[in-house]
């Protein structure tokens, strides 16, 4: 997994690309203190690099979301593609959460 | 050559004869009933040797006087370690070393060099033959006993670990066993074509010993039988334990065999209560109605199965398998398809594992590809279990040596059931 943060005005943008998959679970906790943190009112996962995702990656992605939800944080998925976007689509996770072509 | 002479060997002797000190007597103390041989042709380094052990407490020693005598002892008592000279009359210490490491029960025994001969091309001969360590004469008491200590612990640990991971090996074995045995009997599977005019093929093959797969066809009544595919996220053990739960849950659900969106709807409440955050199920459920010859059927983020009605498209199609995985949020209601499953079709339901291969692409399978290769080979006429076979190898010959996820296929055909023709 390759992450960057990027934060302006109460707004955080993650960018995940390459994987997300099982061994990222360790970085994802830190990703997960930024979006659970009380400065931001606003998060956005920009997956427009993400290449592939596995059954656990999706599972984070949900508590990506859970965490947002618990602090009234508003929470959107940016672009994702390929297997990602079908894997999301499959899950019916624009069913809960904002994703945005 | 023995270099006895050259050392006040009764002073020697007498130091160390002394009794054991705390140095010498570790806490480790099951080392100390290890068995040691002592090899050397002469009396007095044996005595000496002896001597040393027996000051720090160990009391299994065998002494032989050459490489013969040493693999007759070790024919009747494996030692845990051998002491060795290396040059010796009959049989030299380079000899005795080359053919310990060729016998099985020897490969491995730790064999520490007691020599003079300490040139480069000596000691480089001596590893060579198989040596595990080398000390240089004169004999030092607590050198020799601190090579010997680390031999004999390294040995206790490697076979402590040995038995530990065997245990391991042997317990996921059973538990790989018992996954197996709820996949469907060839038996069972015969069962159902004769009892529902189903021809079913089922292919299961865990990633590693355990798999987080699961499916199962669970009867009703005379005319109506449902079937389910399920993948929970994750591998090993622990999706494997889910699975043993998955099922447990489904065989005290058999009021909802009927009704797959009700039925997904409280397993996945269930799962979501019991599973740990962001791990989940996919699961499909089906239900066929052989005299209406209709499926009904609900899904939880599966692969989209397969599916070819006959007399409309010579090709497969795939259908929906959208929804939310089981698990992940609690309440979710599932939608509830119904399909025409008339006489000669045919459904193929599939784990991940099957699409996410690279083709000569470099891209991954993915349902389409499948749809289209399966279109492609499921001709008339081939057996199923050959067309299965066939899908089975080709997964095998793009996964080449990359790590396998769970791998499940599992295909239906109604062949048509008697006085429903």
């Amino acid at each position: 997994m390759q992450d960057s943060i990027s934060t302006s005005n109460g707004s955080v943008t993650i960018t995940i690309a390459d994987k997300l998959t099982f061994e990222d679970h360790d970085n994802f906790r830190s990703l997960l203190k930024v979006i659970e943190s009380e400065e931001n009112n606003s998060c956005t996962i920009n997956l427009k690099d993400l290449n592939t995702i596995d059954s656990a990656g999706l599972g984070m992605l949900m508590i990506a979301f859970e965490a947002a939800e618990k602090t009234g944080t508003s929470f959107q998925i940016h672009q994702p593609d390929g297997q990602v976007k079908r894997l999301l689509e499959i899950s019916e996770f624009d069913k809960v959460m904002t994703i945005v072509s | 050559m023995s270099l006895e002479a050259a050392h006040p060997i009764t002073s020697e002797l007498k130091k160390m004869a002394s009794p054991p000190t705390e140095l010498d007597v570790g806490k480790s103390a099951s080392i100390y009933d290890s068995h040691i041989l002592v090899v050397d042709d002469s009396a007095l380094i044996r005595e000496l040797i002896g001597a040393c052990l027996m000051s720090a407490g160990y009391t299994k020693i065998q002494y032989a006087v050459d490489g013969k005598n040493a693999l007759e002892v070790i024919k009747d008592n494996v030692p845990d370690l051998i002491i060795l000279d290396l040059e010796m009359p009959v049989m030299d210490g380079f000899e005795l070393c080359k053919q310990l490491r060729a016998q099985p029960e020897t490969k491995s025994l730790p064999i520490l060099i007691q020599s003079g001969r300490d040139t480069a091309a000596d000691i480089t001969r001596a590893f060579e033959y198989g040596a595990s360590d080398m000390v240089v004469k004169p004999v030092k008491k607590y050198e020799i006993l601190a090579r010997t200590k680390v031999h004999l612990e390294n040995k206790i640990f490697v076979a402590k670990l040995t038995a530990f991971h065997d245990r391991v090996a042997s317990e996921l074995e059973q538990a790989r066993h018992l996954q197996l045995d709820i996949c469907p009997t060839p038996a069972e599977l015969d069962s159902y074509r004769d009892n529902f005019g189903l021809d079913i093929g089922w292919h299961y093959e865990p990633s590693s010993e355990l798999g987080g797969d699961i499916g199962g066809i669970l009867p009703i009544s005379k005319n109506k039988i449902a079937f389910y595919i399920a993948d929970f996220s994750g591998h090993g053990v622990a999706a494997a334990l889910n699975t043993f739960r998955l099922q447990t849950w489904l065989s005290a659900a058999h009021h909802l065999y009927q009704q797959p969106d009700t039925l997904l709807s409280e397993l996945n409440n269930f799962l979501n209560r019991n599973l740990p955050s962001g791990s989940y199920a996919t699961m499909m459920f089906f239900c066929l109605d052989i005299e209406k010859q209709e499926l009904t059927y609900s899904a939880a983020g599966s692969q989209p199965p397969l599916m070819q009605i006959p007399n409309q498209a010579q090709d497969f199609h795939l259908c929906s398998s959208k929804g939310m995985p089981l698990g992940l949020r609690a309440g979710w209601e599932y939608s509830l398809i119904k399909l025409p499953f008339k006489i000669n079709s045919k459904l193929m339901l599939y784990s991940d594992a099957l699409v996410e291969v690279c083709t000569k692409t470099g891209e991954f399978l993915g349902d389409e590809g499948l749809r289209d290769e399966v279109s492609h080979i499921w001709q008339e006429g081939i057996a199923p279990d050959a067309i299965l076979s066939q899908l089975v190898s080709r997964f095998h010959h793009r996964l080449g040596t990359g790590a396998a996820d769970d791998l499940t296929i599992i295909y239906l055909e109604n062949k048509g059931h008697k006085g429903h023709e």
